[in-house]
């Protein structure tokens, strides 16, 4: 009873390890097979378990070629636990024999990371026959007809590719390595010389001749061992099944197939000799090689005043682009301007301009120029020299200013520049501005001062409508036109009542309660009565009743026309009651 | 009579801080030119350091800084310069120039952020204030002119667009405020792929290449934009440029 309760806890502790395990997950690099030849190819596998993760990226390695071939998912269930493998799969061919390392590189999963590395050992088999004819049937060879150069003197260097006639390539050729790492001037650029047919030792052979330019910036042995590859195309090896998703080896109709080989080259060793310091000119160019020098000076009569052009050309083979121009003696006799690199329009020259003025008539001849270099046939440096050369300058009839502009040649399309730097200083400014660079945007003054415009202007906007808006209408002009109207009518009932001229008096009341309500309900003269009035000021009827028959009463009637205070409050009714109206809605 | 004698007093201090502000300027260009270059950086920077903000002591401070050898402090203060004067040709050029020494590459700018970069802040809240005061000039006048009312508005659409691109302008710089410039200060830096100390580096930064942070920094790491690439640096190998 206490065996099975044992056996029953052990299961399950077992199983929560089990599956608490599962949660943690593994990576495995592995190649197989760790040795092979140099025709043979390795897999290489990366396995993710119980994780996920994308493919690794291996950084490129020198004499091997590895190429991606793609992933695939595997799940266990062993003993009720379930585990799962993310494979990612890599085809390795080797291009030479030696030993390898792939990696580190870093595998970042779900769970963790862990650095991977593997080993790789590729051997050339001894007697293999197959890679002894193919060393028969391709190689390369590097030369060069210069073997003992001077520093900066260009010297080629010439590789012929040889292969058999009859051998497959799919013409690609990339020269990497196996040159010097430093003391070159620049990058080796190969260009194709030739495209040619040899025999040798009785068999042809297909040549390729590329060719390089070499400087050196220093003096001593510079060994050259290109390493050439090229793909030769074979028939499909059936040394291995690679997979179906190999594009070369899946081919299940066994036809060709493309494969890098790095060529056996020979070392080429040249001796670089310094240029010697013994018997160097003082006004030396730093120019090496086999060169010439030319000058032209033109024109030959000029006024004082007037430029004159000095041409210097430099041709030949040698390094050309380090040559400093030669320097022109100075005199008070001309003014000289800096020399100026000008584009040569024929190939392996260079050409440069100097101005110079002369600045009296005294001057007959412009001083004789020379140009030292290495040469580097003769072993021994060459001064080359030019003039002096006959010049004839006029006096000016009328002695003006000089005018010497800085930059006296014409600034011509595709001129050189010979140097550069930066511009000069700024002058003092004018104001001191004393304030740091950052500060507030919009303080309350400026948001004020931005709100206050609009704010007025829609102010006056809308006053401006108001006003047009009451001018415009005809009712409303009637209507503002009322009081006025009135109150001159009842001046003047002022005026009659002091004057004591009843008639005239109830005259102008009529015309002020006629000229006030016409106006002031947007009707003719002549339709006003009691009964309209009283329509349109209904809380007001009674009054409008009495005052009207009064008004009439007293005009019309022959009786009396009423004491002086009865006709004052007769007119403080009207102008109440005229009032009231104006004050009304209505 | 006692305040006359004040308000002169104070005048002729004033004068005399503004000369000795052109003393100082006077030496430093003398100093530059006899070749004493770090003297003459020296002098700029009593000058910068007075508060004087302007982009001749800022360009003529990465002058000295340029021939003395020092090209971080160069490209820095050229930029600055930049900043305070964005069309000078002179200061572009010399930008440019010790970028190039300094093997750094220029800020890359889209056409737009050149056009809105014609101006500083202050030029365009100018720009944006004129056009203002003259569209509200306009819509006053209109109001009460209507025989050229139709003109006036139709000056008045040419002026709102100036002030919504003097808008923009402004946006567009205080948007730089969010995402500011940086200069790499130590010899060689890399930019990573996270915020971490061993994370894998994206890209190396050389001294002086300038840089723009692209979001808030975390902890001590900024991420940057350079060359059109992204990646995060440590905020001890960098300095702020702008603003």
């Amino acid at each position: 009873m206490a065996g099975c309760f044992q056996v029953r806890r052990l299961r399950v502790t077992g199983s929560l390890l089990l599956a608490f395990s599962s949660f943690a997950g593994e990576v495995h690099i592995r190649i197989e097979p760790q040795l092979i030849s140099l025709l043979d190819r390795a897999v290489m596998t990366v396995e993710f378990i119980d994780t996920k993760a994308n493919r690794i990226e291996f950084p490129p390695i020198d004499g091997l070629l590895i190429q991606y071939q793609g992933q695939r998912s595997e799940t266990r269930i062993v003993n009720f636990k379930s585990s799962s493998k993310v494979i990612h799969r890599y085809l390795i061919t080797p291009k030479r024999s030696g030993d390898f390392t792939i990696g580190p590189v870093t595998a970042a999963f779900k769970g963790g990371r862990k650095k991977l590395q593997a080993a790789l050992r590729v051997i050339k088999p001894v007697g293999d026959q197959e890679v002894q004819q193919i060393e028969k049937r391709l190689y390369a060879r590097v030369e060069s007809e210069n073997q003992e150069p001077y520093v900066q003197e260009p010297f080629p260097i010439k590789l012929h590719i040889f292969v058999l006639d009859g051998v497959q390539t799919d013409g690609r050729i990339s020269i990497s390595g196996g040159l010097p790492e430093s003391g070159l001037d620049g990058d080796l650029k190969w260009k194709i010389d030739a495209q040619t047919q040899r025999e040798i030792n009785g068999l042809l052979f297909n040549v390729t001749t590329l060719s390089a330019t070499v400087k050196t910036l220093t003096a001593g042995t510079f060994t050259f061992q290109p390493q050439v590859q090229v793909n030769l195309i074979v028939p499909r090896q059936n040394r291995r099944f690679y997979g179906f998703s190999d594009k070369f080896f899946g081919d299940l109709f066994g036809r060709q197939e493309s494969r890098p080989i790095m060529l056996d080259c020979n070392r080429l060793a040249v001796a670089v000799q310094p240029v010697p310091l013994q018997g160097r000119p003082v006004d030396f160019t730093g120019g090496v090689g086999v060169l010439d020098f030319k000058v032209e000076v033109g024109p030959q009569s000029v006024q004082v005043g007037e430029p004159i052009t000095i041409r210097m050309q430099i041709s030949g083979e040698g390094n050309l682009d380090k040559i400093i121009p030669p320097a022109w003696a100075t005199n008070t006799a001309y003014k000289l301007y800096d020399v100026h690199a000008v584009e040569a329009e024929q190939p392996g020259t260079i050409e440069f301009e100097q101005v110079l003025i002369p600045v009296t008539a005294a001057l007959t001849n412009l001083p004789s120029i020379s140009f030292s270099y290495f040469n580097t046939l003769s072993h021994d440096f060459l001064t080359l020299k030019h003039g002096p050369f006959p010049v004839t300058i006029k006096q000016t009839a009328q002695p003006s200013a000089l005018i010497v502009s800085s930059t006296p040649g014409a600034h011509r399309a595709g001129t050189h520049l010979v140097g550069r730097d930066i511009v000069h200083l700024k002058p003092m400014p004018t104001t001191w501005k004393n304030q740091p660079p950052g500060g507030r945007i919009f303080s309350p003054q400026t948001i004020a001062l931005i709100g206050t415009p609009p704010t007025l202007l829609a102010l006056t906007a809308l006053l401006l409508a108001r006003r047009n808006a009451r001018t415009n209408h005809t009712v409303r002009r009637r209507r503002q036109r009322a009081h006025r109207q009135a109150s001159a009518q009842l001046q003047r009932a002022r005026k009659y009542l002091k004057k004591k001229e009843p008639a005239l008096f109830y005259e102008a009341l009529w015309k002020a309660i006629t000229a006030y309500f016409s106006q002031r309900l947007n009707l003719a003269p002549g339709e006003i009565s009691a009964a309209c009035v009283k329509r349109h000021f209904p809380h007001r009827a009674e009054p409008i009743e009495a005052l009207f028959q009064a008004v009439e009463y007293r005009r019309f009637g022959t009786a009396e026309k009423g004491r002086p205070a009865e006709m004052k409050k007769l007119l403080h009714e009207i102008v109440d009651l005229l009032k009231q109206c104006e004050r009304s809605d209505r | 009579m006692n305040r006359y004698l004040i308000v002169l007093a104070g005048l002729l201090c004033l004068s005399l801080h503004t000369f000795a502000q052109h003393d100082i300027f006077a030496q430093a260009e003398a100093a530059y030119v006899s070749g004493d270059f770090s003297g003459s950086a020296a002098l700029f920077e009593t000058l910068l350091n007075q508060g004087f903000n302007q982009a001749e002591l800022h360009y003529n401070l990465a002058n000295a800084r340029f021939k003395s050898g020092d090209l971080l402090a160069a490209v820095e203060h050229y930029r600055r310069a930049w900043y305070l004067a964005p069309r000078d040709p002179d200061i572009r050029a010399n930008l440019r120039f010790a970028l190039e020494e300094a093997g750094a590459a220029a800020p890359p700018a889209s056409r737009m952020e050149s056009w809105f970069h014609l101006l500083t802040l202050r030029e365009w809240m100018q720009v944006a204030i004129l056009a203002y005061s003259l569209l509200m000039l306009l819509l006053f006048m209109a109001l009460f002119l209507r025989r050229i009312r139709r003109f006036l508005l139709q000056g008045g659409w040419i002026l709102l667009l100036s002030i919504l691109a003097a808008s923009l302008g402004i946006w567009f710089t205080l948007q730089l405020k969010e995402r500011p410039e940086w200069i790499v200060t130590a010899q060689k830096t890399s930019a990573c792929f996270a915020p971490m100390a061993d994370s894998i580096t994206h890209f190396e930064l050389p001294q002086a290449a300038l840089v723009r942070q692209t979001r808030p920094p975390h902890s001590q790491w900024v991420e940057v934009e350079y060359d059109h690439r992204r990646g995060w640096v440590a905020l001890t190998d960098i300095k702020p440029v702008y603003p």
